[in-house]
């Protein structure tokens, strides 16, 4: 019997990594979780910043806080960041965690082989994702604090920056997130360590807590230089999306799938 | 096509794979054969790079499979079971795998249309009954139009026709030039379709040879059944030579299988011992008779030692 003719092409190639791309990207918009928790991303968000705000309003009203206080608008934009991410969080994982619990990750490193490519890949596009959210909070965050305040006095922020500080830290969260879900591969297993690395070490003691993202993306919206500068933070996430990602992708290649 | 050259695979203490080489070669659709946790799933799993081996190597057309650049040409796998996001639609699943490949939306239609999926595409892949999942596990194997193809188990949960119409379709891929490797416990399945068998037992090669080959391995035996029980001392003494054993689910006891005699000769004997014979027949070997004389024992105490 005569063989097909097949050509073979090896290695790896800037056209497989485009349609790896477009693949991932389609997943992700092909069933409905991931885009229902990055709305409500960003509904979480909004509505944490209105009440955060009411709150110091309804503080100078009480005499709790002096009348004619400055309410900090970045602050309780980081408050509201900090707690919505978690929901960003959910939505990354979107893109890992059921795919092994359905086995569908076999199918996808059957299409693409070359695994820490794949890591990468989802990585990159959950952090596009957590960005694009991100810009979308950040000026809505401010909309809504602003409306909650009234005529109080404030110290504001300009929309454009509280969109990019925003998309900073719900990209990276999103980015650690993928790292995560391949690393435990389970989404509770995931959910669970994301949920201690972003949010209960905010309420470690300041010198240990200030190692993790969770207290490094709220410095980052902040402002506040406490416990360290905008750009300190932003190394800081920068560190765990390289530390997670990075362990995630020598994982893939070394486990079997 | 596909080789494998001493290809051994532990898991821990258990080794389910111990240096196994054969190779498959174009146009033709191998059988894989043995009992549960004989490595069979373990050597799909190395050849297309899900598990890596502990030594030896697997190569397709040459190449390890995560070199190659566009794999779904080259060879479709399906693995088994519904390895699909519950909520996404069987052709959305489709067109993520096609994507990865640039394959265009047209062959996705052409697949579901090949797989008889047609009009459940839309449907969330959750739903699915076992067999639905088959036939969109087969439709991923055969979207790159690859030209080797590897199926665990594909005819499990599928009905009457679509066993039928998937023996059809293995003859003619394999007609068309193309390498089919399918693992089955079904050996009548096997062998209808296949033209080699490779049969693995405890993790090595017992086998890999052709389909008429290893039916031939069997002998034939001759089933008597008379209106006497216990009739096997009085039969021994007119047939020294040949090997009785009872029936293995007799309905009387009065029911043995004879090896190493004609049917003229246990009628003979019949005669001769004074029984009355209420049925003989000769029963040819087949494949299923020809895997049980190589596998034996060994399938039993394997059974269950499998690890995934």
């Amino acid at each position: 019997m005569p063989g097909r003719k097949v050509t073979i092409e090896v290695g790896a190639a800037p056209a497989a990594l485009v349609a790896l791309v477009r693949s991932e990207w389609g997943k992700a918009w092909s069933v409905r979780a991931p885009a229902a928790c990055l709305a409500g991303a960003v509904l979480l968000a909004v509505g944490t910043a209105f009440t955060l705000a009411n709150d110091q309003v309804r503080a100078m009203q009480t005499g709790e806080l002096p009348v004619g206080s400055m309410v900090p608008v970045p602050e309780v934009l980081a408050s509201a960041v900090v707690f919505a991410q978690m929901v960003v969080v959910l939505a990354a994982l979107q893109l890992v965690t059921p795919e092994y619990a359905s086995g569908q990750i076999a199918t996808t490193f059957l299409s693409h082989p070359r695994r820490w490519v794949v890591v990468l890949t989802k990585a990159a596009v959950a952090g596009v994702l957590g960005g694009l959210t991100g810009l979308l909070t950040g000026p809505l965050g401010i909309a809504a604090t602003e409306l909650a305040l009234g005529d109080a006095p404030r110290t504001s922020v300009p929309a454009p920056e509280a969109a990019v500080l925003t998309a900073g830290v719900f990209a990276c969260s999103a980015m650690i997130a993928v790292g995560l879900g391949f690393l435990t591969r389970s989404g509770v297993a995931a959910l669970s360590s994301a949920f201690v690395l972003l949010v209960l070490t905010l309420a470690a003691p300041a010198a240990t807590g200030q190692a993790f993202p969770g207290v490094a993306g709220s410095a980052l919206v902040s402002g506040t230089g406490d416990p360290y500068a905008r750009w300190a933070a932003l190394l800081v996430l920068l560190a765990w999306v390289a530390a997670t990602v990075g362990a995630a992708m020598v994982s893939v290649e070394r486990r079997d799938a | 096509m596909l080789q494998f050259t001493e290809i051994s695979k532990r898991y821990g203490p258990v080794t389910a794979l111990d240096h196994v080489s054969f190779r498959l070669e174009e146009g033709t659709v191998t059988g894989l054969l043995g009992p549960n946790g004989a490595g069979k799933s373990t050597l799909m799993r190395l050849l297309v790079g899900l598990d890596r081996p502990t030594s030896g190597s697997a190569t397709v057309a040459g190449h390890r499979y995560r070199d190659l650049r566009w794999p779904l040409r080259v060879i479709g796998t399906h693995l088994g079971g519904r390895p699909v996001h519950r909520r996404r639609s069987a052709r959305a699943h489709l067109r993520s795998v096609a994507q990865t490949h640039g394959l265009p939306r047209a062959r996705v239609d052409e697949v579901l249309e090949l797989t008889g999926l047609a009009e459940v595409g839309h449907r969330a892949a959750g739903g699915f009954s076992l067999g639905m999942g088959q036939r969109l596990g087969l439709a991923g194997a055969l979207l790159g139009d690859p030209a080797a193809l590897v199926l665990d188990e594909p005819v499990n949960g599928l009905d009457t026709d679509g066993v039928r119409w998937i023996r059809q379709l293995l003859r003619d891929l394999a007609d068309q030039g193309r390498t089919v490797l399918v693992s089955s416990h079904l050996m009548s399945e096997v062998q209808l379709v296949a033209d080699r068998v490779v049969v693995l037992g405890g993790g090595r090669l017992l086998a890999d040879t052709t389909v008429a080959e290893l039916a031939g391995r069997a002998r034939d035996e001759v089933v008597l059944r008379t209106a006497e029980l216990g009739a096997d001392d009085r039969l021994r003494t007119f047939l020294p030579d040949a090997a009785i054993r009872p029936v293995d689910d007799p309905v009387d006891g009065g029911a043995w299988r004879v090896t190493g005699a004609s049917e003229r000769e246990v009628g003979l004997a019949a005669r001769s011992a004074d029984l009355t014979v209420l049925h003989l027949a000769r029963e040819t070997a087949d494949l299923e008779a020809g895997y049980l004389t190589l596998v034996g024992d060994r399938g039993q105490h394997v059974a269950g030692v499998g690890v995934r």
